[in-house]
């Protein structure tokens, strides 16, 4: 009798703590602004990594981190990845910054901790509920494994490297226009010097 | 099925149109002063415009790293700014002639 009572009392005090969070969550609102209380962010992690199976996350990368697999995997991640992250891995752009959860800024220890086998399963699988999509198709696909690698890198990135990212980040006709425009004008003071020579 | 297309639709749209809101204002012109927290303007169309400086502000020349200190009164400039309060403040400023950016396809 004492053992279902105590059975009991630990069921009711589960489900009620349960119905305090959900409450709290509720009333806090479904606004992408705040960020994750530390209770939904350790429980929302302790989930993400227990959902990678063991074979996965200790999968290792079948690239090595050359020159040309990084030079690809850079253009890759300014194309498909820095909308969010950022060309430098910081999460400091618009959209990353408004998201729920906010992209993390790939260059700490919270990513850079994490196995070759997770941050490819992540890459390739995603995760529900945030902003990050599944890039991957059916199968194993090198574009995530050479991603890994490139994120491994990012803590070194130079500027020069950033610099040459810039050219493969998605841009509207209407950005590139712009774009146009300020460098015609920036160079206009070149031509009139070259015209000015060419008349003397 | 025409509400739910309709409710599609307002989606989209909304969304579109939260996004669809750039913060940053492109300010191209000519130097005319300088302080060591601002840089003023005089753009084609327009009255002088003043963009203040922060500590964050970029500053590239050539599409190199670059700093205040380069630029200088009567440069031709191109100033990428966010409205802060009623204040303009830098994040990036551009000057000196630039290579054309190769896009990709």
């Amino acid at each position: 009798m004492i053992k279902w009572t105590l059975l009991l009392s630990i069921i009711a005090a589960g489900a009620a703590g349960a119905a305090a969070f959900g409450w709290v969550t509720i009333r806090r609102g479904f606004s992408a602004r705040d960020n994750p209380s530390a209770l939904e962010a350790f429980l929302a992690k302790t989930a993400r990594n227990l959902s990678i199976p063991a074979s996965e996350r200790d999968a290792k990368n079948p690239f090595a981190p050359t020159a040309e697999v990084l030079g690809e995997a850079r253009a890759h991640f300014a194309d498909h990845c820095a909308t969010c992250h950022g060309n430098d891995g910081s999460g400091k752009t618009e959209i990353g910054q408004n998201l729920y959860p906010k992209a993390p800024d790939l260059r700490q220890s919270e990513t850079q901790n994490l196995t070759d086998g997770q941050i490819y399963y992540i890459i390739h699988n995603g995760i529900r509920l945030t902003g990050m999509p599944a890039w991957g198709g059916p199968g194993k696909d090198d574009d995530s494994w050479q991603l890994v690698l490139f994120i491994r890198h990012l803590p070194q990135m130079t500027p020069q490297e950033m610099k040459e990212m810039e050219p493969f980040n998605p841009k509207s006709a209407a950005e590139r226009s712009e774009e146009e425009d300020e460098q015609r004008f920036l160079n206009e003071d070149k031509s009139s010097e070259m015209k000015k020579k060419m008349h003397h | 099925m025409k509400r739910i297309t309709l409710l599609v639709a307002m989606f989209v749209l909304a969304a579109g149109a939260a996004f669809a809101h750039g913060k940053e204002r492109h300010v191209m012109g000519k130097v005319t002063a300088m302080t060591d927290s601002s840089i003023t303007v005089q753009t084609k169309a327009k009255d002088p415009v003043t963009v203040y400086t922060m500590a964050e502000t970029k500053y590239e020349k050539s599409g190199a790293a670059a700093s205040m200190k380069d630029l200088k009164v009567g440069d031709r400039v191109v100033i990428h700014a966010e409205k802060m309060g009623d204040k303009l403040m830098a994040n990036e400023v551009h000057f000196g002639v630039v290579a054309k950016t190769p896009h990709q396809s």
